[in-house]
């Protein structure tokens, strides 16, 4: 995993955490193509209105090579859009993973920054199981584990429905059992 | 939210709550005939005086006027004839019959807080405003109020309805994480009188803090008067002569027509204005020189004799000078404190502080525990009130220093380069005057940056932690390790380069999380593994998979 060295050979600046044990499902790369292709659609095609109205408008104000090139916009943006989602997809399935021992919640998540979350279960309020429209197509599911604060809560996304099913249902016992009210 | 413990248990036995006398309901106390419709006559003068001009202030329109009068002080006192209160076994019950009849029940163990306010008009009348905290979030209709009780009945039912809040919900302060889920079980042993083995400790303190030796107040500040002056330089109520000018200008226009101030009079007054710009100038000057002056005084009258006491499991904080609030938080239920000094504040060794408690609705007005006091006075008040951190902030490396600089600077350097190139091809002055802002306030990103980084900073100490950062507005948190539920460690793409990472700890209180920013990306790790390494332990890099 790239920036991500185990053992002695890690460099000053890496952080020393251990990759959490699971990765999640293979076909949460089509569920963020999808989400990506999605805004790649819309972002085009609202570039392409922009583009439209600026060559339309002749402001007075833009240098005159703008408009006479505006039209180059939607494809530049569509082109950068698809780079980036395809990017993004692959790259976040190689961060995103999920572990969930006794007593902590470890997960991890992000591509271009990183956010790693330590929920120990015995501060969990809530965990929620919940499908989105790509999700229920593609039958992943995204576990949500709330705290009483934002902080201290991790949603844990691409998971295939049975392991989302099984891992909330854990976790829904385990936090009953080991639940502590001093927050 | 903070749901309720897990499945309280059923109390079938209520009756055998040791001190729960069943008090007869109650009634507001009547001199809420008197105020409540001096408190509706604002609202009730425009159509007065409207059916005073429509009648032609014939005897006919005075009658009517005076049926209206009357009708409001019938409705009043039929509110208060079908209002009542009273405290059922463990729950208060406030029954309003005025059309339909509502019973809202507050159960005792959900009151967080008691605030006990005084309005003029009621201190005239020796009566109280009680309003009862349920940390319901924001949510005013979760809320009871009792606008009017008389002032002793508001301090006896603020007695009764804390007691029994505190003795219900069992676990008393300092218990810790140990007292997992025995909230049920204390109560329920409480109830019965009986003490089962795991809830002993928690019983035996609860019973000698009840047992109705009410420890003596403490006092841990009252803020002398001539420190009220320094209140302005938290920059609070500085811009009230322009507020009081703005508002006088809106109520001219609106009450104007029916005082014969035509509107075009107003507009012409103003044109006249406009026309000799040294008077506007004086006059706005003389609004600046009244700003600290209106600043100090309108301070004065929402913070005169701040005290900060202790009774009975509470920290009360009482202040103002007309309406005389005083608010009370469950100590058990405060987390920690934050210190937020602004720059001018810092310059003059000035702090404010809040406390961080769990489920406090509208915490920026209830949580504040000391207004604009020196901070070494800030510091040992929050200190004994809350309890101090006996360590230093640890500083953050260099690179730290390196990311603030970049972001005070590099905004206003891009957005220069931005209006040279429009200043070049265009050549207006209005772009270079835009290009010397720019790199004006890129220069004074310069000490920005290197402030913010030297307040960066984070220290544990064995049972508190504490996170510190910003510059204009620098805020320090102080919070129990128990407080944290959980943490989340976050490293941008830039960070990355720089070996650094920021690290917030989830609190279930104030903020909900306190940040260490720009951490050293192993210093980072190692403060969670400090603060609480039975959760970091299997997954620090070498250490033992679980």
């Amino acid at each position: 995993m790239a920036g991500q060295a185990n053992g002695p050979a890690a460099r000053p600046g890496d952080v020393p955490l251990r990759d959490p044990a699971h990765p999640v499902s293979r076909k949460a790369i089509a569920l963020w193509l999808l989400e990506g292709m999605f805004w790649t659609v819309v972002l085009t095609l609202g570039s392409y209105a922009v583009s439209g109205w600026i060559a339309g408008a002749r402001w007075s104000w833009l240098p005159g090579w703008v408009p006479d090139n505006i039209a180059l916009l939607p494809w530049l943006v569509g082109i950068v859009l698809v780079g980036l989602s395809v990017a993004e997809s692959f790259w976040r399935y190689a961060t995103h993973r999920w572990e969930l021992t006794q007593d902590v919640v470890y997960a991890r998540s992000g591509w271009i920054s990183r956010d790693w979350v330590f929920v120990p279960v015995s501060r969990i309020q809530t965990v929620d199981k919940a499908q989105g429209w790509f999700e229920r197509m593609l039958g992943l599911a995204t576990v949500e584990i709330r705290t009483a604060s934002h902080a201290g809560s991790s949603t844990i996304k691409g998971l295939d429905y049975g392991v989302a099913a099984e891992l909330a249902d854990r976790l829904a016992r385990r936090a009953e059992e080991l639940r502590d009210d001093a927050t | 939210m903070y749901g309720p413990p897990p499945a309280p248990p059923a109390t079938p036995a209520v009756p055998a709550v040791p001190v729960a006398p069943v008090t007869p309901p109650l009634r507001l106390s009547p001199k809420v005939l008197l105020t409540d419709p001096i408190r509706m006559l604002p609202s009730l003068i425009l159509p007065l005086a409207g059916v005073l001009f429509i009648g032609g202030f014939s005897p006919g329109s005075f009658l009517w006027a005076a049926f209206g009068i009357a009708g409001s002080v019938i409705y009043s006192a039929i509110r208060w004839a079908t209002f009542t209160y009273q405290v059922v076994g463990d729950r208060l019950e406030l029954t309003r019959a005025l059309i339909s009849r509502s019973v809202r029940t507050i159960p005792l163990e959900r009151i967080r807080g008691v605030d006990v306010s005084t309005p003029p008009l009621h201190r005239l009348l020796d009566i109280a405003v009680l309003r009862i905290d349920t940390g319901a979030g924001g949510n005013d209709k979760q809320e009871g109020e009792l606008d009017g009780v008389t002032a002793a009945e508001a301090e006896r039912l603020k007695a009764v309805l804390l007691w029994h809040a505190r003795a219900r919900a069992g676990v008393p302060a300092g218990s810790g994480p140990g007292a997992a889920g025995a909230a049920g079980t204390v109560r329920g042993a409480a109830e019965a009188g009986t003490a089962p083995g795991a809830g002993e400790p928690a019983v035996t303190h609860y019973g000698t803090r009840g047992a109705g030796t009410p420890a003596p107040d403490r006092v841990f500040i009252s803020v002398p008067r001539r420190w009220l002056v320094y209140g302005p330089l938290s920059g609070a109520y500085l811009l009230t002569p322009f507020a009081l000018v703005a508002g006088a200008v809106g109520a001219a226009f609106q009450w104007g027509g029916e005082l014969g101030l035509g509107e075009r009079i107003l507009w012409s007054a103003g044109e006249w204005l406009w026309d000799h710009p040294l008077l506007l100038a004086a006059a706005f000057a003389l609004l600046l020189l009244a700003m600290p002056v209106i600043g100090v005084v309108m301070y004065a009258v929402f913070n005169w004799d701040f005290t900060l006491r202790s009774r009975e499991g509470y920290l009360v904080a009482e202040r103002g000078l007309l309406t005389r609030r005083s608010v009370s938080l469950e100590r058990r239920r405060v987390r920690g404190f934050e210190l937020v000094e602004g720059l001018v504040e810092r310059r003059a060794g000035m702090a404010r502080t809040w406390a961080i408690v769990t489920g406090l609705g509208d915490s920026q007005t209830r949580g504040q525990l000391l207004p604009v006091v020196p901070l070494p006075a800030a510091l040992e008040v929050a200190g004994e009130a809350v309890g101090r951190i006996a360590a230093d902030l640890r500083r953050h490396p260099a690179a730290a220093r390196r990311r603030r600089l970049f972001r005070a600077i590099s905004p206003w350097l891009v957005a220069a380069a931005g209006g040279l190139v429009a200043a070049v091809t265009e050549g207006s002055g209005f772009w270079w005057a835009l290009v010397a802002a720019a790199l004006l306030l890129a220069a004074l990103g310069v000490p920005l940056g290197l402030d913010r980084y030297r307040s960066l900073g984070h220290a544990y100490d064995g049972s508190r932690l504490s996170v510190r950062s910003g510059s204009l507005r620098r805020s320090q948190a102080v919070v129990e390790r128990r407080a944290v539920v959980g943490w989340t460690l976050s490293q941008t793409w830039f960070q990355r380069r720089a070996g650094l990472l920021t690290v917030t700890a989830g609190v279930g209180a104030g903020t909900g999380g306190y940040a260490a920013v720009d951490v050293g990306a192993a210093a980072g790790v190692d403060f969670v593994a400090e603060v609480t390494p039975d959760w970091l332990a299997p997954f620090v890099d070498g250490g033992t998979p679980a």
